[in-house]
């Protein structure tokens, strides 16, 4: 027995390990055992499209500024086969791409990845001066008489710059105001023309402000049209006040992003037909303490540890998965060796259980059942034509295939929603587990067929549970040396010569009769 | 019916083996995973009884490539039943049973008739490893049938029985009687339906049976008493068992011997994981009986001292 102590040292070895790595990660790399808060990580992304006149095209694009309360820590600039560059127009970033002659719709991206953070203060605010391109601002033919009017007025009723805006975004909201009805009569159709009108109010009255378009953050959207506002520099708080078109002096929301800040349109080209830009925002729940290295990383880039975080946000979620798989192993190995289930496929079950994790519970089962169902009544038509092994089960597989997507187009018109994630079903396992099935049958009968694909089943779910639980997925994740104790686990398992439950009840009368 | 229970302990008491103490005590530790293949594969396994002069259904012949599966008809002998089998097989998997032949037309022991091209298919699924541990490409083979010995008469429907010996480090422990039944379609398997009659090995006498795991006493197609039946050359078939120990080198071994009306008994194959069942058929656990030879396990003895001292240990009643 000298080789099963070795199994128990070699299983103390691998745990101790373990415990080790995991003890150092919480001590000294600021780990948690237990899932922390989660927060939002948005994905704004912003698309310009445009038809090409044939002639050499250029488009601007404003971008985000620095701001307090947001960490970009990542931006990407998609732009096939144009000349790309990001240059700074007025104190503003702007994203620049032109090409020679352009014909046909075109596309352009930009995305960026931006954490909220209110802790967060931008490196440099606007300088509290007036850009000398606001004073080029003109409002039609506006007459300047108009302007001055309503500067004198605003200014008899204020003190200073943050109550004369206020005062003037009063003045606007009152339409039965003869002038101001007049203005907007002829002028402003749309909040951009309002926001323009204050604008040359403002420039004109020498006070120093700043236009801007922001976004809403939030759920995940898409959006076409950013939320004109402008803010004024308050001398005495030295801080910049924000200001609603409508509402007057606001608070500036967490969840406002400012995507324009300065004096010039969001969008700008030149030789382009019908140009659009439309945003859409993409929240994602991502740990803590995943989006605090994001950020990290994003801010210093020095920390570049050992660990799944400094991986791309979809690779990381694709080994998220991959470190489920040997949950689900051990679950096999416990039901099997311990429970005594029969499976057709010995990992099978694992399989079948990361669909389910994809499609849902439920989902997954009635797919699993219809797809299997169907092929064993296929396969048996199949058996009369007499194919080569290879040939007759490419043929499930194709049936197979057919079905999922029959089956996920009809529950979409149905408007059944987890059906389109069904393609995650490993199909050739299920051609195979079809074919093997079939033969279960043919000799062993259905009675077989029942425990196998029973027990499977079984196996599945309890292996569904095992990955989904978010403990276990946290802390595969955030631990991936928690692997080597279930290598422990399994090593020690398999030496385990006891009984199964199964046995228990398999020999019961057979022992109740001898035992006397 | 009721879901029945028995405490781990009393099994223990029992000395009964479980699937886990057969995999980890006794297969893990008495059989070597190089010399499964001389088991695995009953190409070998014939070939190594050849050298040993030990009886084994007649060959004739084997196909181990797709392009050979329409020479099939040069293998299947005039006027005689025959079986295909995959080498590597177990548990009864593809095998196929042919009693009789005519103009093309194969009668299975059930009554099924097929042709020529099902024939092939099942050879050409075979190779393909349909029926294969692992489904590793095969290689199927043919054999000749054999006649079942007439003291088996009514024992067995439509097919032939076999006498399953667990071998343990040489010395012959339990032996069972495998009956095929109309659900096991003339094999002789027990979890496809076969019934498993446990033989005393000291008189070859039948003990107790099983279907399913549960006790029977009478065959359920042929309705004849299980408990008179008696196995013919019993001290030749445990001659053949112990020798299959000094042939393959496994501690833990289960061989299956049939009795072929002319021939005698003869070994039909061998199995590195045998099942528990033969327990059950024998109304006793396996435990005790392998303590008793773990005394003597290192002795140099032979075949003929092996079987002696099995006889004197559990030959009584
Ligand atoms: N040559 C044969 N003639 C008649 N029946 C056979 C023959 N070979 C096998 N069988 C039947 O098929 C059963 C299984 O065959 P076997 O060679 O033991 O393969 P397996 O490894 O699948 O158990 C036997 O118990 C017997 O009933
Ligand atoms: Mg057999």
């Amino acid at each position: 027995m000298r080789s099963k102590y070795q199994i128990y040292l070699i299983a103390a070895g691998l745990v101790i390990l373990a415990l080790s790595i995991m003890f150092y990660k919480i001590e000294f790399l600021g780990y948690s055992l237990s899932p922390e808060t989660k927060r939002s990580l948005y994905e704004v992304e912003a698309k310009v499209s445009f038809e090409g006149t044939g002639k050499g095209a250029f488009v601007s694009l404003a971008l985000p500024p620095d701001q307090d309360g947001f960490i970009r820590v990542n931006e990407d600039a998609a732009s096939s086969d144009f000349g790309f560059v990001i240059a700074n127009r007025h104190g503003t970033r702007r994203a620049e791409w032109s090409r020679r002659e352009v014909t046909g719709k075109q596309t352009l991206y930009y995305t960026e990845e931006i954490l909220p953070d209110p802790n967060y203060r931008a490196e440099k605010q606007p300088e509290p001066v007036i850009n000398p391109a606001y004073e080029k601002l003109e409002l039609g033919d506006l007459s300047g008489k108009v302007v001055e009017q309503l500067i004198r007025e605003a200014r008899t009723h204020s003190y200073d710059d943050v109550t004369f805006a206020a005062y003037l975004v009063k003045k606007f909201s009152n339409k039965t105001d003869q002038t101001i009805s007049l203005i907007f009569h002829k002028y402003v159709k749309n909040d951009q023309d309002l926001q323009r009108a204050f604008a040359v109010i403002l420039a004109k009255a020498d006070i120093p402000f700043n236009m801007i378009e922001a976004l809403k953050l939030g759920a995940t959207k898409r959006v076409n049209r950013l939320i004109p506002m402008f803010e004024v520099y308050d001398a005495r708080k030295k801080r910049w006040q924000l200001f609603d078109l409508h509402k007057g002096q606001i608070d500036r929301p967490a969840d406002l992003y400012f995507w324009n800040r300065g004096p010039d349109a969001v969008l700008i080209t030149e030789n382009v037909k019908r140009p659009r830009v439309s945003f859409a925002v993409t929240e994602t729940l991502v740990p803590a303490r995943t989006a605090t290295l994001k950020a990290q990383k994003a801010q210093e880039s020095i920390w570049n540890g050992f660990s799944l975080f400094s991986l791309p946000i979809d690779s990381q979620n694709n080994f998220k998965r991959l470190l489920l798989v040997p949950i689900g192993a051990l679950v096999v190995v416990l039901l099997r060796l311990f429970v005594g289930l029969k499976t057709s496929g010995t990992f099978m079950p694992v399989l079948l259980a990361m669909a389910f994790a994809e499609t849902q519970l439920i989902p997954g089962i009635v797919m699993f059942l219809v797809v299997v169902g169907i092929g064993l009544l296929f396969r048996s038509y199949l058996a009369h034509l007499n194919l080569l092994l290879v040939a007759r089960i490419s043929a499930v597989l194709i049936l197979v295939v057919g079905i999922m997507v029959y089956v996920a187009i009809l529950s979409y018109r149905l408007g059944i929603q987890e059906s389109v994630t069904i393609t995650f079903f490993p199909m050739i396992i299920l051609a195979w587990t079809i074919e093997r099935m079939s033969i279960i049958w043919e000799e062993d009968g259905p009675r077989e067929v029942l425990k196998q694909g029973g027990g499977s089943l079984i196996v599945a779910i309890l292996a569904y549970f095992a990955m989904t639980a978010p403990m276990v997925g946290y802390l595969t994740y955030n631990f991936p040396e928690t692997l080597l104790i279930i290598l422990a686990i399994i090593i020690v398992a398999g030496r385990y010569s006891g009984y199964r439950l199964s046995e228990l009840y398999r020999f019961a009368s057979f022992a109740k009769r001898i035992d006397r | 019916m009721t879901l029945e229970w028995v405490r781990p302990s009393v099994l223990r008491k029992l000395g009964i083996l479980g699937m886990n103490g057969r995999n980890v005590d006794y297969i893990g530790r008495y059989n070597d995973r190089r010399l499964y293949p001389l088991v695995d594969d009953k190409l070998q396994t014939k070939k190594m009884a050849l050298q040993y002069e030990i009886k084994t259904p007649d060959l004739l012949g084997y196909i181990a490539f797709q392009s050979e599966v329409k020479k099939i008809e040069e293998f299947i002998p005039e006027g005689e039943g025959f079986v295909i089998k995959p080498a590597q097989g177990s548990g009864g998997k593809g095998i196929l049973v042919i009693l009789s032949h005519e103009n093309g037309k194969f009668v299975k022991p059930s009554g099924e008739v097929l042709d020529l091209a099902e024939l092939r298919r099942h050879v050409s699924n075979t190779l393909s490893g349909l029926y294969s541990l692992g489904g590793r490409d095969d290689v199927a083979v043919f054999e000749k049938l054999i006649e079942f010995d007439n003291a088996f008469d009514g024992f067995s429907y439509e097919g032939v029985p076999d006498v399953r010996v667990i071998i343990y480090r040489g010395f012959p422990v339990l032996a069972m009687m495998r009956l095929s039944t109309s659900t096991s379609d003339g094999k002789a398997n027990l979890h496809q339906g076969a019934v498993g009659a446990g033989i005393h090995i000291g008189t070859g006498k039948a003990i107790n049976a099983v279907q399913f795991d549960r006790p029977i006493t009478h065959h359920p197609d042929t309705d004849k008493d299980l408990r008179t039946l008696e196995v013919p050359h019993w001290d030749e078939i445990l001659e053949i068992a112990a020798r299959a120990y000094d042939m393959t080198g496994l501690g833990y071994l289960g061989a299956d011997v049939v009795l072929d009306k002319k021939r005698g008994p003869m070994l039909l194959e061998l199995n590195a994981r045998p099942g528990l069942a033969i327990q059950i058929a024998n109304n006793t656990g396996m435990l005790q009986r392998f303590e008793a030879i773990d005394k003597v396990a290192n002795k140099p003895w032979d075949y003929k001292k092996r079987i002696a001292y099995s006889l004197e240990q559990f030959g009584g009643e």
